[in-house]
């Protein structure tokens, strides 16, 4: 074993221990299974319509402050083959979202995700530097704060994920998003701060309608540094995406979720569209644009059949995205077409994913990346899931399989806890 | 040895120190319901063997109206309760965790003094009950401060459906650690048994089931889910020992005092015919082997028993769906079949003839109304709707004037089960998932399916449900999150209240300092 694999194992150890610690501490432990139904990038869109209090009436029925603490965590177990350049050594690697939400009131409340992954580049000379790319192996943890914002009412300030597309976070699969996620090579607008303007439709009779506003731009802050794999400040002259001197990156996005088709299945789909600003030394600012639809058709879905445990369901879902300008470049687009079937019977899941990815350049020669990523999941009666994926893909002349075994638990050590509690 | 055959033994090392230490901490605060160290990965059952069945089942202390009236002070407490082997630290009325039972006739008085000994606001509904919101009756807006004494004055009409009922706690934002707790009570509304003479004869066995999730303390969890552990009970016994002659049929009265918790219960060697749902007789007879239960449901259902021997009434292991609970299995009381020679020999059940008294099918031919109500929730924030809104008290959702008879679909826009609830009112089912359902009597509560809907009829026809009260789900655990609505059925000839006016008798300065006792 390389004298260097085996300072990044022990630092995975050591980080794993570490979270392990965090994850599995005394604290009451919750039954979450893992949101591979839902997108919580997208849940944190919505919202209540808050009705600030009339001023002349009490504040409401209940205590202030509210603190909820949750932690999504995962330990991966994998490992990289390819036939075009080094694999990567089997090792674990370790992900966790930390989610805090401190409410002050039915208003106003402190919103913030801390997430622990991988972060660290593979080396340019690796002939697979752009192979799984956001996957762990070979690659150094470090965890800092992905969101923090106050939300009041139906706004966000702060640093959040605008709400553009959801396949990076929807797709089943641990491997499965591997080209979406990050805006740097895929299209989720991570490390971004600003305001968000949130509407929600009145009419809930084809389902949940909402409409969102944001400006925003990268995160300049120390919020954008992590630990122990530090990824640094970001200046202006950095350029990438979003980088610009002011929040003039503009989104606008239209969601519908669990709008029935007939008596027999809920649709969800969106619409969304980002115009970038010019960031340092780019030729032009970027076009992103999004549409995604899912539909979940309950197979054995009598309350009776979820009672015992066997209740199934499809979910088939499809998401296209186009960066127009991409890297800044006139005439240089990137598209992306991704999709997914998934079939949960009980505790068990099933899932198959391909995403694809065009690059096409005036000048470059076309390029079209590949993946193919199936899945199968258990739900512990405990509500860990444990699953094993493989994924294979191609990124250009670069072909590989990843393939892992995971096991993934969300902790819930505080839901809406008043400050100052007592039992009863 | 290769150098790939000592990376594969470094990796499983690593894994090994990684389980390790996983079993280490997951052993380390071990609650009271836990079964073993790898409790976090398989997650825990309470075992609880037959031979621990000792005791035999008691009815809860039991309180009956006389000349038309019941005059009663609970008496809402922290109390240290024996479970078993188990000391937790719940809450009860009069230090019953099972709960008080009262047993009033249709036409009767209860009077009930609610005195809140507890560091939080409290208060009482009376789940099922058709009577009225205001004043001093069902208000289950009007806070209890701590240390302060409420009186309820709930007038049963005459013609009150007889069943089993029951009350229990209804602060918003803390009704799911109250109740689960032990902050509720039986209420029986004698005649039932009226409407299926058969049953007449028969011993009555209340069955209260209730859920309480412990840490190594005795405390409830801070997050109380299922997974942290689970002790399920009886009447307020762990696995109480019920006992039947071969051949005689009883009538188990279930009621789900739970704030969250679905049973799934199966008899060993037996089946349940039920009679009864949410209180009144359902139509038909059913012969089932396993009877299912949800927060706030009600059932009755006779139970003949076999031949000699002990026969294990079991909650089976339970789901609510993808993004819902699972309710680990536990054996939660044992029947014991015995010949008494002393009796004579039982005799056989009657022929089940249901005369469902003032139940009949709510007329469709005439609807006011259509209304939807969609039940979703943000997974991340932890907060769930109806129809995109969490419930603010100084909000009135739905107007409906008297009269009305109104059809409702309820929609579920989630992973997981839902169970809706609406005070004062009774209501048909009509169709499940646009598919029609026969007439199967009126209930108060209904489980909606997985991304499924239900549609239901009411009748907003009875004047005595005049005032404001509310809808929601019966999973405590989301009504506290945001999942319920207020409804004010209004007398037309009047109009609606203004937006933000009290509803007569509540005093919105006992909504001050509702903030956990401090």
């Amino acid at each position: 074993m390389s004298s260097q694999l085996m300072r990044m194992n022990s630092r995975s150890l050591l980080a794993s221990i570490g979270i392990g610690a965090a994850l599995l501490g005394t604290a009451a432990a919750s039954a979450q299974t893992v949101p591979t139904g839902n997108n919580p990038a997208q849940a944190r869109q919505i919202e209540q319509r808050a009705m600030p209090p009339a001023p002349d009436m009490p504040t409401g029925d209940e205590g202030w402050p509210k603190i909820s603490f949750d932690i999504l965590g995962s330990v991966d177990y994998a490992n990289m083959g390819s036939k075009t350049g080094p694999g990567r050594k089997p090792g674990f690697v370790v992900w966790a979202d930390a989610t805090l939400l401190l409410e002050f009131n039915d208003a106003l409340s402190l919103d913030g995700l801390f997430q622990f992954k991988p972060r660290q580049p593979l080396a340019a000379s690796n002939p697979n530097k752009d192979l799984f790319i956001n996957r762990g192996l070979d690659r150094r943890e470090g965890g800092k704060m992905k969101e923090l914002y106050f939300r009041y009412g139906d706004w966000r300030f702060g640093k959040f994920v605008p709400d553009f597309g959801r396949a990076y976070a929807l797709l089943p699969g641990p491997y499965a998003s591997d080209f979406i996620e990050e805006p740097e090579q895929g299209y989720e607008p991570s490390d971004m701060m600003g305001v968000e303007k949130l509407y929600v439709l009145d009419d809930e009779n084809g389902g949940w309608k909402q409409i969102t506003f944001t400006a925003f731009m990268a995160d300049r802050t120390f919020l954008h540094q992590s630990f122990p794999y530090n990824e640094g400040m970001i200046h202006y002259k950095d350029g990438g995406v979003g980088n610009t001197r002011l929040p003039e990156n503009l989104l606008v996005t239209y969601d519908v979720l669990n709008k029935p088709v007939g008596d027999w299945a809920h649709l969800s789909y969106q619409a969304s569209v980002i115009r970038w600003g010019k960031s340092y030394g780019e030729q032009r600012g970027e076009w992103w644009t999004t549409a995604g639809a899912d539909i979940t058709i309950p197979v054995t879905g009598t309350v009776a059949d979820t009672l015992r445990g066997e209740y199934s369901q499809f979910r088939f879902y499809v998401e296209g995205a186009r960066r127009d300008n991409f890297e800044g470049v006139a005439g240089r687009t990137r598209n992306f077409l991704s999709g997914s079937a998934e079939y949960k019977m009980g505790p068990w899941v099933f899932d198959l994913t391909t995403a694809h990815r065009w690059t096409m350049d005036r000048i470059l020669p076309d390029q079209k990346d590949e993946s193919y990523t199936a899945s199968i999941g258990y739900t512990l009666p405990s509500q860990t899931v444990i699953s094993l994926s493989a994924a294979r893909e191609t990124v250009g002349s670069e072909k590989g399989v990843y393939a892992g075994i995971r096991l993934t638990k969300a902790f819930s050590f505080c839901s809406k806890c008043l400050v100052n509690d007592s039992f009863y | 040895m290769s150098s790939h055959s000592v990376k594969i033994s470094s990796g499983l090392r690593k894994l090994a120190a990684v389980c390790g230490l996983a079993v280490v901490l997951a052993g380390a605060g071990h609650g009271l319901a836990r079964a073993g160290a790898f409790d976090a990965i398989l997650g825990p059952e309470l075992d609880v063997p037959p031979s621990a069945a000792t005791e035999p089942l008691t009815t809860p202390t039991e309180y009956r109206s006389n000349n038309g009236k019941l005059a009663i002070t609970v008496e809402a407490k922290a109390t240290r309760v024996q479970l078993g082997s188990f000391q937790i630290n719940g809450a009860t009325y009069n230090g019953v965790y099972g709960g008080p039972v009262l047993r009033l006739k249709p036409g009767d008085e209860l009077q009930m003094t609610l005195v809140n000994h507890l560091a939080q606001a409290t208060n009482v509904h009376f789940h099922g009950l058709q009577v009225s919101p205001l004043g001093h009756g069902d208000d289950s807006m009007r806070m209890v401060l701590p240390g302060e004494t409420w009186q309820y004055t709930i007038a049963i009409p005459k013609t009150h459906p007889p069943g089993v009922y029951w009350f229990h706690t209804h602060g918003h934002g803390f009704a799911e650690r109250q109740l689960m707790g032990g902050l509720s009570g039986t209420i029986v509304i004698e005649g039932f048994q009226d409407q299926i003479p058969a049953t007449k004869p028969l011993v009555e066995q209340l069955l209260v089931l209730k859920e309480f999730s412990a840490d190594g303390n005795g405390n409830l969890n801070a997050v109380s889910k299922p997974f942290n552990g689970q002790i399920k009970t009886v009447n307020g016994q762990l696995m109480p020992r019920i006992d039947i002659r071969p051949g005689e049929t009883q009538l188990w009265r279930l009621t789900d005092q739970t704030a969250n918790t679905y049973f799934r219960l199966s008899l060993d060697g037996h089946s349940f015919t039920v009679v009864g749902r949410d209180s009144h007789p359902i139509p038909k007879p059913e012969v089932v082997r396993e009877i299912m239960v949800g927060p706030g449901e009600r059932m009755d259902v006779l139970v003949t028993g076999a031949a000699a021997g002990t026969y294990k009434l079991v909650a089976e292991k339970t789901s609510t769906g993808p993004a819902g609970d699972m309710f680990p299995s536990q054996n939660m009381a044992l029947l014991v079949s015995r010949a008494d020679t002393s009796k004579p020999a039982p005799a056989p059940l009657g022929p089940l003839v249901m005369s469902p008294g003032t139940d009949k099918p709510i007329p469709g031919d005439r609807i006011d109304a259509q209304r939807l109500v969609s039940f979703s929730e943000d997974r991340v924030t932890g907060l769930f709707f109806i129809n995109h809104t969490t419930f603010d008290h100084e909000r009135v959702d739905v107007k409906v004037p008297l009269g009305n008879i109104e059809e409702w679909t309820i929609r579920n826009a989630s992973d997981e089960l839902h169970i809706f609830h609406i005070h004062q009112v009774a209501f048909q089912v009509v169709s499940i998932n646009g598919k029609p359902v026969p007439f199967d009597g009126l209930l108060d509560t209904v489980n909606v399916p997985i991304h499924g809907e239900v549609k239901i009829r009411i009748p907003f026809t009875d004047p005595i449900i005049v005032g404001r009260f509310m809808f929601h789900c019966h999973i405590l655990e989301h009504e506290d999150k945001g999942m319920m609505q207020q409804i004010e059925v209004y007398d037309p000839k009047v109009g609606p209240m203004p937006d933000g006016m009290n509803m007569a008798g509540m005093d919105h300065a006992h909504m001050l300092h509702m903030d956990g006792g401090h």
